[in-house]
């Protein structure tokens, strides 16, 4: 079916490659070494969460949407979903965390669809929303979990060798890419986002589709969330505040559209892991926290720029 | 003064190695109006781009105020305005800030808002126009807009001025208005050119008038010596389309309509309009541009709401909350523009066509990938579609080809109803030829057909009836059962 190599599609895999290569070389000395199995876990471990995210983002992203509001979903989920915990068990925390998700999602996606505001206002402003509501919540406290079931099926544990985060990024890989590949759903979330007009004149609800890629958004964030907590044994304003940024840069990284229709559901997974081992090397070369903040943010302008000449280009 | 505000000899331009326009003399005298007129395609809007210095003729000469344009470097174009069709106004700015945008009166890089206005009341004042300068654009109507827009190229000095199409958006009384204004600025010196499918208003306003056809100069007369119906022959010519393949003619079965409105009303159309259209005939809408065609297509295909009235499909009513319900009730549009309403150019021909079938191709969840590559291969060879694979681009197909993809997304739907607006724009003959013998086919298994088209000459050689449209109501009706007994002329005066 491939006809030519494209090498536009493969760049972040070659890049991913190379950077890896780089790190491997460059950092062998240090600590347990880059390359080292403890210190892949560590990046695996961390980077699950933004792919989970990033599988949601790519929806969007190819419905021509955007959301921006992530972040602050996530940190809220965790709060909400470690306050259930601790008073009514695990099950009440996991399905509190997940309706809060849809809550938000259906909130954003409500202003989109039917209010039809832009998608970077309306998340803009949902986002203030959110995070403002992480921070009173609990009024800034951190809500600790100490049930050992939660941490260990959330994100704690292992299941053998294989961490549970693990097993729950590739589940929503799983499901995610047949649902965008397989299923009707993801056809109707690029006819939307290649052409609206088109879409609708072949008889596509719009609005029933803008919502629920942004219900979806919201529900695989509630799991990120979920499984944040479970990795940091309680909830906080902080936890993924400021993932959303980097869940943007890993779907554009991996070849996602940012004017909609076209994506790389794997891509983006490749993007995220790409993002987790650079904050990882960035950490071993013995950078700061803000200038690391510096290099992740000149990764992301390059993404989106890479992205910007695919397009022209094309 | 005996010099021409225009001259051109023997123009000649092609693209692509096509001969667009073929020697071709023209003129225009000070104070003079001329009409132009020609079908689509026929080379009007080539002229008017070569007129503004857009295009560069191949060959011959042309003389703007007794200035050669080579001589003067292209210099002498600087005397020509267009008159946009879609206005080139900024809508949030002022009327003022519209009419200089770009061409400020400045002292020492300081706009002198002062001296624009006087400049502006003035020429309001001379032509008797009462606009709000300080208005945002937007908030103006459209006939005020075009007032606007004729200040704007007034106040830079164009002595020609080139209007295409100005009163289309416009209702009678205001072209009227724009009419009296055209008089006003030809006695001023002003000359212009314009172009209009109003046969009528060119008769009525213009001291020439040019017709085109195929690229040649048919005619180019004073207004006193020509008619309504040489104009249209001029226009038509005595030409037959190689359209020439057998229409199957059958008995309609007139007992039960497939698709029936009945006094719809909505937002748009505000005279209740019915019609019907019966299992295996092809309806046609004529009329000019803005006749209501596209407002019918879209109350139909669930686009705008009803405001009364009602809408049946073989004797089911139906409820339309949009296009969903539309193409669930055996009903599906080819819009008027496939790029930006028919078709995702950047994906495949495979991914197009399945959009409105993702529903009949899903078995337990999933697609079912070999019925759907097997419906798309079908339909490509019965379509003939000129592509590589079902996985091409639509954008790397031609027009004609595009055309056809979106018609073959269409017929996949298994409609009952097809609404046709303007099906052929823009496609070169064969594929026309084609596309409307898969209309024909279409039919003859039953299908109604509900079909708008620019070219009065495709609706007349493909409709077993035409209702004509202006202002957007029904205003007649044509039998055409064996597509001889309307000619022409009849129908192109019908229309006016």
């Amino acid at each position: 079916m491939k006809k030519k190599f494209d090498i536009r599609q493969s760049i972040i895999y070659i890049a991913f490659a190379a950077l890896f290569i780089i790190f491997s070389v460059t950092l062998r000395n240090v600590g347990v070494g880059f390359a080292s199995v403890s210190n892949l876990m560590n990046i695996l471990r961390q980077t699950c969460l933004v792919a989970v995210m990033a599988v949601g983002m790519t929806f969007v992203l190819g419905a021509a949407l955007i959301d921006l509001s992530t972040g602050p979903m996530v940190a809220c989920t965790s709060l909400i979903c470690a306050i259930f915990v601790q008073r009514f068990g695990v099950a009440a925390g996991v399905c509190a965390g997940l309706i809060f998700g849809i809550l938000a999602g259906m909130a954003n996606g409500f202003l989109i669809a039917y209010l039809k505001m832009p998608p970077f206002i309306a998340t803009l402003g949902t986002q203030t929303v959110f995070s403002g509501l992480a921070r009173t919540m609990t009024n800034l406290q951190s809500v600790p979990i100490t049930n050992q079931t939660f941490t260990k099926i959330f994100g704690g544990g292992n299941a053998g060798v294989i961490p549970s985060v693990f097993i729950w990024m590739v589940a929503v890989i799983v499901l995610g890419a047949l649902l965008m590949y397989k299923m009707p759903f993801g056809r109707k979330v690029l006819a939307v986002g290649g052409n609206v007009t088109s879409a609708r004149y072949s008889g596509i609800n719009i609005e029933a589709i803008q919502m629920k890629v942004m219900v979806l958004m919201g529900f695989l964030c509630a799991l990120a969330g979920i499984l944040w907590a479970g990795r940091f044994g309680g909830g906080r304003y902080t936890l993924g505040e400021d993932s959303g940024t980097a869940v943007i840069a890993a779907s554009v990284l991996g070849g996602t559209s940012m004017m909609g229709g076209v994506v790389s559901l794997f891509g983006a997974i490749a993007g995220a892991l790409m993002m987790g081992m650079l904050d990882n090397a960035l950490v071993m070369y013995g950078l700061s926290v803000y200038q690391q903040e510096i290099v992740r943010g000149l990764v992301i302008i390059l993404a989106v720029a890479v992205s910007t000449v695919r397009e022209k280009t094309n | 003064m005996d010099q021409k505000a225009l001259n051109m000899k023997e123009i000649c331009i092609g693209f692509n190695g096509v001969q667009v326009l073929k020697n071709i003399d023209f003129s225009l005298e000070a104070g003079q109006v001329c009409g132009l007129v020609g079908k689509n395609g026929a080379g009007k809007s080539t002229l008017l781009k070569i007129i503004q210095g857009l295009y560069r003729a191949d060959q011959g000469s042309i003389e703007i105020l007794g200035q050669d344009v080579r001589e003067s470097h292209g210099k002498a174009f600087d005397s020509v305005g267009m008159i946009f069709q879609e206005l080139s106004l900024i809508p949030e700015m002022s009327v003022l800030e519209n009419v200089f945008l770009n061409y400020e009166i400045k002292e020492h890089n300081m706009i002198q808002t002062r001296q624009e206005e006087c400049k502006v009341q003035e020429f309001m004042e001379k032509y008797n126009i009462h606009i709000d300068i300080y208005e945002k654009v937007k908030n103006l109507s459209s006939s005020d807009k075009q007032m606007v827009e004729i200040c704007k190229a007034v106040l830079k000095d164009k002595k020609i001025l080139l209007l295409d199409e100005p009163t289309a958006a416009l209702d009678d009384e205001q072209a009227a208005k724009l009419y009296h204004m055209v008089s006003q600025l030809k006695e001023n010196g002003i000359s212009m050119i314009l172009i209009t499918h109003h046969l009528k208003e060119i008769i009525e306003n213009c001291d020439t008038i040019a017709v085109i056809r195929d690229g040649i100069m048919t005619l180019h007369a004073g207004t006193k010596e020509v008619t309504m119906e040489k104009m249209i022959e001029a226009m038509l010519g005595q030409e037959q389309t190689d359209l020439s393949f057998a229409r199957s003619i059958s008995e309609i079965d007139k007992s039960r309509p497939v698709l029936e409105l009945r006094e719809v009303q909505t937002e748009a159309i505000r005279t209740p309009l019915s019609l019907q259209v019966y299992p295996g005939e092809v309806v046609g809408l004529a009329g000019l541009k803005g006749c209501g065609r596209t407002e019918i297509f879209r109350a139909v295909f669930g686009l705008d709401p009803l405001k009364s009235g009602e809408i049946y499909v073989s004797g089911k009513k139906l409820r339309l909350r949009g296009t969903t319900d539309a193409v669930k009730a055996g009903i599906f549009l080819i819009p008027e523009s496939r790029r930006f309403q028919g078709l995702s150019v950047e994906h495949t021909i495979k991914f197009n066509i399945e959009i409105p079938l993702l529903k009949k191709l899903t078995k337990r969840l999933f697609l079912d990938e070999k019925e759907g590559n097997r419906t798309i291969d079908e339909y490509i060879r019965r379509m003939n579609i000129k592509s590589n694979s079902r996985e091409d681009k639509v954008k790397s197909l031609s027009g004609g080809n595009q055309q056809k993809v979106v018609i073959a997304k269409a017929l996949a739907t298994d409609p009952k109803v097809l609404l046709m607006d303007d099906p052929t724009y823009g496609v070169d003959v064969g594929a026309k030829a084609e596309i409307m013998k898969i209309i024909d086919e279409f039919k003859k298994k039953g299908g109604a057909v509900l079909l708008a088209s620019s070219e009065i000459e495709e609706v007349n050689q493909n409709c077993n009836r035409i209702l004509i449209l202006k202002n957007r109501k029904l205003s007649g009706e044509l039998q055409n059962e064996d597509y001889l007994t309307v000619s022409q002329d009849k129908l192109a005066a019908a229309i006016q």
